[in-house]
């Protein structure tokens, strides 16, 4: 798997406040990668440092072998960005912007007439050619800015959390719509808070706290990375769980039981034979379940439990700094 | 009340805590205010630009130039008419002055200083033709008072003449009455003669009736003849002594005429001399004494209405405003457009936008300005002549006003404060221009600077052009003054584009945008 993007010690401040600190990334082609990250974590910053929107501090970033610094119209040449805003003209038509916008990126004219009716019919805009950006509904000026941003064809498209602010029935639209983009080896870089769109939806992801990249990889393998358990989920219709816990306790396949308010959550290694012995046991105690799923930790969990294990290394470090200068 | 006062409290907080909003809302009018107020306080009118012509400049000539030069005026001497209502058009001089050739104040002369003023700049023609005419007319009145002054002691002198000859002709009068009792006396002495002689004839007659009868009377003739011989004698020695008295009279009379005769020589040359001072005042025209400068004011334009004079500053005013406003406006929105971005990631250089900028808001403005002079070329069909060069002239003026109000968008984070800016800007250009009050009557050091006002040098260049139908070449000092700004325009764009666009990304990155 090639490495499309390579950021290498991306280090970006404004002023005194350092967003970006240290960032390395490798992002294959032609993958869904996702940025995940709280408000505020540096998601935004990174996108637009990389497209060379800001120029950073320190480090290097790589599009294909090419240096940023040096290649930056190539490099805007082969990326579409679409923001959160909506960057259209609101007072020109569909067509408008996409000519427009079009013909900034260096389309041949021959070209761009074919690529817009593409791109059109692509965000399922067909409809509204002619009417105005500012009288399209929020859903289709996502999707035109989608569509501003594929115009000129690029090998790597970055969405800015593009399903921000829109109805669950539009969201699913843009997920479907993005992961048609990457059926047409489009690498697509996106940016979440909602971190089960992104399971859902990427190839790679990277978590992203106060500028810093945690971890990154697929979301198996960050979720291996936290914990290689399965767990059982589940309600009984008596909730008499306790003989449950004494039952499995022991078992070595168990690492974990948790009684979480109307469920009992079980973290093993092997699923199979603990749900068969549980079925067993309950069958015996004549109770009856009435919910039950095994599953892999959420990324959320992951997301949470790297977060903490983050601000705790943090606070230990500035403890430890505090204590160093007491001292 | 209390809701009332925490809302004015929010707005104004609102309002400063937005330096550039403050800045132009609340201080840009105190400053205006400021600036005009400490620039108009003067009643005066300063560095007035005479342009001075003759062939020939006479004392009377000078004296005049000399009257005209003050701190408030500078006289010129150029080198031909030509060049004197020439500068007038150009702007070099607020009037020309063409003395006559060897000007003076002679009799029966029609000579007229001529002054050619800038009719177009109706508000400074007028101060500057009643202040040029006074010092003129004060120059007028003074050799006026000179030549009165002369007829006057001349009437002076012969009084005094005649007051002094005024006994020699008593003298005359008593002695012309001396000779007449002399004349009567010469009468009566002559009469007295001729009685004698009449009595002389009848003893005569009487004698010689005595011869005839001689033969026949002895004694009693000859006593008869003695007594007539008596009285003949008598009648002889009378008439002797009246002769004598005749004499003598003529005599004294003789004497007399030759004192007459004098007295009469003194006042003749008296008289000549009264005349020859007369015949020597050379100013004796009513017309020249009463007004002995004569001017005349000739206008360097053709005679026109006012809204002819006023066309070129209209079309300065609009090109200004729309320019600026138009520029300023068009690049703020592209600032706040949500595609501002979009445009910044795509492969196009920043030089591109601003030139595309620059030239779509040039199309727009050379429209209108176009509909403009396609309109008077209606009214004044003889423009056609000058469109070309007006036209070229429009486009630097149009371009160096749409750098500014470019300038002032990228400077703005608003477009209220763009707006305003922009207005703000376009009024000190036009208050420091000659439009609303001359700028003649700012102090020179502040004219020295705002005669680099570009509303002022545009405005300089389209009257040039319009007013004076002077070529284009003509105004090469204000098109390079108009290219220098360009440049510098240019360049600063350069700069507050980079900079400002990095502060605005900054500003709305932190805004989360």
């Amino acid at each position: 798997m090639e490495n499309q993007i390579e950021i290498k010690n991306l280090t970006k401040s404004f002023g005194s406040h350092v967003v970006l600190k240290d960032v390395n990334l490798n992002i294959p082609s032609p993958k869904i990668f996702g940025i995940i990250g709280e408000s505020g974590s540096g998601k935004t910053t990174l996108l637009k440092t990389i497209i060379g929107f800001w120029h950073f501090d320190n480090g290097q970033i790589m599009y294909e072998g090419r240096n940023l610094e040096k290649d930056r119209n190539f490099i805007k040449q082969i990326v579409g960005f679409a923001t959160q805003d909506n960057c259209v003209y609101p007072k020109l038509t569909v067509k408008e912007n996409l000519e427009y916008f079009g013909s900034l990126s260096n389309v041949p004219s021959g070209t761009l007439k074919g690529n817009i009716e593409k791109v059109i019919r692509f965000v399922n805009l067909q409809d509204s050619t002619n009417k105005l950006a500012e009288n399209l509904s929020g859903g289709m000026q996502r999707r035109l800015d989608i569509a501003c941003a594929l115009v000129h064809n690029p090998k790597i498209l970055i969405l800015d959390e593009p399903t921000e602010d829109l109805d669950p029935l539009l969201r699913r639209d843009i997920l479907n719509l993005i992961r048609k983009i990457n059926l047409n080896e489009t690498t697509v870089i996106i940016t979440s808070h909602l971190l089960h769109e992104a399971e859902q939806l990427c190839d790679n992801i990277a978590i992203l706290h106060q500028g810093c990249v945690l971890k990154y990889g697929s979301p198996e393998h960050l979720k291996d990375s936290y914990t290689k358990d399965e767990e059982i989920h589940l309600i009984t219709k008596n909730k008499n769980y306790d003989k449950l816990i004494k039952l499995l306790k022991n078992k070595q396949k168990v690492s974990n039981i948790e009684k979480l308010g109307r469920k009992i959550v079980i973290y093993t290694k092997e699923a199979e034979p603990i749900l068969s012995l549980l079925l067993s046991e309950l069958k015996k105690e004549k109770d009856r379940i009435i919910q039950i799923d095994v599953r892999r930790p959420s990324l959320g969990e992951v997301f949470e439990n790297l977060i903490k294990k983050s601000d705790g290394v943090k606070k230990g470090e500035q403890a430890s700094n505090n204590n160093q200068e007491k001292l | 009340m209390n809701k009332l006062l925490t809302i004015i409290k929010k707005n104004f907080k609102i309002l400063i805590r937005s330096k550039s909003s403050a800045l132009i809302i609340i201080f840009g009018p105190l400053l205006l205010i400021l600036l005009v107020g400490t620039a108009f306080n003067t009643a005066s009118l300063y560095d007035i630009k005479v342009g001075a012509y003759s062939e020939t400049y006479s004392e009377l000539s000078e004296s005049i130039i000399t009257k005209l030069q003050d701190e408030q005026y500078k006289v010129i001497k150029t080198d031909s008419q030509d060049n004197c209502i020439n500068g007038v058009k150009s702007g070099i001089y607020h009037l020309c002055v063409i003395f006559p050739p060897n000007l003076e104040i002679k009799e029966g002369s029609e000579d007229l200083i001529e002054i050619y003023v800038d009719q177009s700049r109706m508000n400074l023609v007028y101060a500057i033709k009643s202040s040029i005419t006074s010092k003129v007319s004060s120059r007028s009145k003074e050799i006026s008072t000179g030549l009165t002054g002369i007829i006057i002691s001349q009437l002076e002198e012969s009084a005094k003449s005649l007051e002094e000859k005024k006994a020699t002709l008593s003298s005359l009068r008593a002695s012309t009455g001396n000779i007449g009792s002399k004349i009567n006396s010469l009468v009566s002495t002559s009469k007295d003669i001729g009685e004698s002689i009449n009595t002389t004839y009848d003893e005569l007659a009487q004698l010689e009736e005595l011869n005839l009868k001689q033969q026949n009377v002895s004694g009693s003739y000859y006593k008869g003849m003695k007594i007539l011989i008596e009285a003949l004698k008598v009648e002889m020695r009378l008439f002797n002594s009246s002769t004598s008295t005749i004499s003598q009279n003529s005599e004294n009379l003789l004497t007399d005429i030759a004192s007459y005769t004098d007295n009469i020589r003194d006042i003749e040359t008296t008289t000549s001399k009264i005349i020859q001072d007369v015949n020597a005042i050379q100013v004796k025209d009513v017309e020249s004494i009463v007004s002995p400068i004569k001017t005349e004011t000739k206008t360097v334009t053709a005679e026109r209405t006012h809204i002819n004079y006023l066309f070129p500053t209209l079309i300065m005013i609009v090109v200004m405003f729309v320019s600026l406003l138009l520029s300023a406006i068009t690049v703020i929105r592209e600032k706040l457009s949500p595609a501002y971005f979009r445009n910044f990631i795509s492969p196009t250089g920043s030089f591109l936008f601003i030139f595309a900028t620059y030239l779509t808001n040039i199309l727009i403005i050379v429209l209108q300005v176009a509909i403009v002079l396609v309109v008077m070329l209606f009214i004044q069909p003889e423009m056609s002549n000058t469109l070309l060069n007006l036209g070229a002239a429009v486009l630097i003026i149009t371009s160096v006003f749409i750098l500014l109000g470019m300038i002032v968008g990228y400077l703005f984070s608003s477009e209220e404060t763009a707006t305003v800016g922009a207005i703000s800007l376009g009024t000190i250009l036009l208050f420091f221009s000659n439009t609303i009050i001359p700028l003649e009557t700012l102090p020179a050091w502040i004219k020295q600077i705002v005669d680099y006002n570009l509303f002022v040098v545009s405005d300089n260049i389209l009257r040039a052009l319009i007013l004076f139908k002077q070529p284009l070449e003509s105004t090469l000092q204000q098109i390079y003054i108009l290219i220098t700004y360009t440049a510098v325009f240019i360049v600063l764009i350069a700069i507050i584009y980079k900079a400002s666009t990095e502060i605005y990304n900054i500003k709305r990155h932190l805004k989360g945008k």
